[in-house]
């Protein structure tokens, strides 16, 4: 590819990022924590893409862009990189996860009951437009139930795998430094279990779920069912210098189990990622539960989705094209060009070819 | 959005540390000038708990464990600090990256004199022409064990260190003790 170096514009670049952000207006520390209250959501699917689990960052980094949400995460990935490394924390396995909302849709009867938690699932969708003349739409409070819900929930995988409807997954005993890192390390295929997993939890989310609806729809091998989905809050468990484990604060996080039960034993895709993203996990689990035996090139292969789910990636390339390609496209133009003539003068003098 | 973060003591310290080593490894051979005298500089600065080091005194131990890093055998570290003169031997057993990954290959720190010693004539990427400089401290057969296990990519990055003066060898660089 080739650019021309950008000369003599500096002063209209100077001028456009003005413009941009003038749009705006000024960037406070109400604003962003306005932005960081007032859009859990947003901030948690911005958190999950930027692998950073940061929400005042990542309010910020919206306020800054104006909700741009490439730039936002773009800005966090960047923040992110310049930050030490001072721990790995503990693995944290299902069971312990403080789980606000715990539902199956493959059984009813799920060990520890379904607990519904926050959601609109079955919520009508009916904008409250009074706000807009000058009413306060107060949501209506929650009623506290008279005992409090337990913390945490068993597994519903582990459940099914002590009654043999399918084998366990093979648990990976890495720990710390050891950890494949998809920040740190390229995505090479066969992808690494960690890479694929890691690369699913920073996925974009548009990108996962459109290629992951495709899936669902019939354009993959396997039909989803869900079998477990969880909001929850996970402990980070880090040490101390002086060897005590505690904990440094709670993230939020989802995850998803769906499974395929079209042969003899139910077969099990997962995601899960930093924030809350009920969407996203699913859609990713249902390609991780497509991407066994995948025709090559096809959207439900591994390397497909995983590249193309990339969202700094795709989206910089995409915006890239933006860029001056005058060389390239000049060159294109002068071989058009000249195939255009060359064909021209095949027309007028139709010699006969030289004997040989 | 206008404002530059500030660096805190450490990053101004350990940036002033680092840019002269990066330095040193892009001019082989030029004696580069670190903010302090000694090796515990370029421990803070290079060492973090994604480190695996070697050292071969004890004195070191404590410095490198505050950065996180584990202490480990020469086959495994990335990093090797020494104090006393390196025996050839020991560049057998060390990590040489492959060639998908040169870039685990291991950087080797020694204390030296600079200025004094064996005579050595440098030739490659970053040398303007032959570099001659003389090191005490390392035998002439542990510069041609070095040059008959090399070979680039693969390979190992040295920095030798005489007080506040350093020198980098980078694997691309050949050695000749004269």
């Amino acid at each position: 590819m080739a650019y021309v170096a950008t000369r003599g514009g500096e002063n209209a670049i100077e001028q456009s990022q003005r413009l941009f952000r003038a749009e705006m207006g000024a960037v406070t520390p109400e604003r962003v924590a306005e932005t960081r209250s007032a859009m859990p959501y947003l901030i948690d699917r911005v958190m999950g893409e930027a692998s950073l689990y940061e929400e005042d960052l990542a309010a910020l980094a919206l306020a800054q862009t104006g909700g741009e949400l490439y730039e936002a995460v773009l800005l966090l990935r960047a923040w992110r990189t310049t930050q030490p490394r001072l721990q790995v924390a503990a693995p944290v396995t299902q069971d312990r996860l403080f789980t606000h909302r715990r539902i199956s849709a493959a059984f009813k009867d799920i060990p520890g009951g379904q607990v519904l938690g926050p959601t609109l699932d079955y919520a009508h969708r009916i904008l409250a437009t009074e706000v807009l003349s000058g009413d306060t739409h107060i949501p209506e409070p929650v009623n506290p139930s008279h005992s409090p819900a337990p913390a945490h929930y068993p597994s519903v995988a582990a459940w099914q795998a002590a009654n043999d409807l399918f084998s366990a997954p093979v648990p990976d005993t890495t720990l710390g430094n050891d950890i494949p890192d998809i920040t740190r390390e390229p995505l090479l295929f066969p992808a690494k279990r960690a890479h694929s997993l890691q690369s699913l939890a920073r996925a974009e989310t548009g990108g996962v779920l459109a290629l992951g609806y495709a899936a669902q729809r019939g354009y993959g091998q396997a039909h989803p069912t869900v079998n477990e989905l969880r909001l929850a809050e996970a402990e980070v468990v880090v040490r101390h210098p002086r060897g005590t484990a505690f904990s440094a604060g709670r993230v939020k996080i989802s995850q998803a189990e769906v499974v395929n039960n079209k042969r003899d034993q139910l077969e099990l895709g997962f995601a899960a990622t930093l924030g809350w993203n009920e969407v996203k996990v699913i859609a990713a689990a249902t390609l991780d539960l497509n991407a066994r035996g995948a025709e090559k090139g096809s959207a439900t292969e591994e390397e497909f989705f995983l590249y193309h789910t990339e969202g700094v990636e795709s989206s910089g390339f995409c915006i890239h094209f933006k860029l001056p390609h005058y060389v390239t496209f000049q060159s294109s133009l002068d071989a058009m060009r000249d195939a255009r003539a060359q064909r021209a003068a095949k027309v007028t003098d139709k010699q006969p070819e030289p004997a040989e | 959005m206008g404002q530059q973060p500030q660096p805190s003591e450490f990053e101004a310290r350990t940036n002033a540390v680092y840019e002269a080593l990066m330095w040193a490894l892009s001019r082989p051979g030029l004696v580069r000038n670190l903010p302090d005298r000694g090796v515990a500089q370029v421990v803070e600065t290079l060492i973090d708990m994604e480190c695996a080091v070697h050292c071969d005194t004890e004195e070191m131990r404590g410095p490198i464990g505050r950065c996180g890093a584990s202490i480990v055998d020469p086959e495994q570290a990335d990093h090797l600090f020494f104090a006393r003169q390196p025996e050839p031997e020991i560049l057998r057993q060390l990590r040489m990256g492959t060639d998908l990954h040169p870039e685990d290959g291991a950087t080797l720190i020694g204390t030296a004199r600079l200025g004094e010693g064996s005579r050595l004539r440098l030739t490659g990427p970053g040398c303007d022409g032959p570099v001659a400089i003389a090191v005490k401290g390392l035998s002439p057969a542990f510069w041609a064990e070095r040059a008959r296990i090399s070979r680039y990519p693969l390979g190992f990055e040295m920095f030798l260190i005489d007080g506040d003066r350093v020198v980098g060898v980078p694997r691309s660089v050949q050695v000749e003790v004269l």
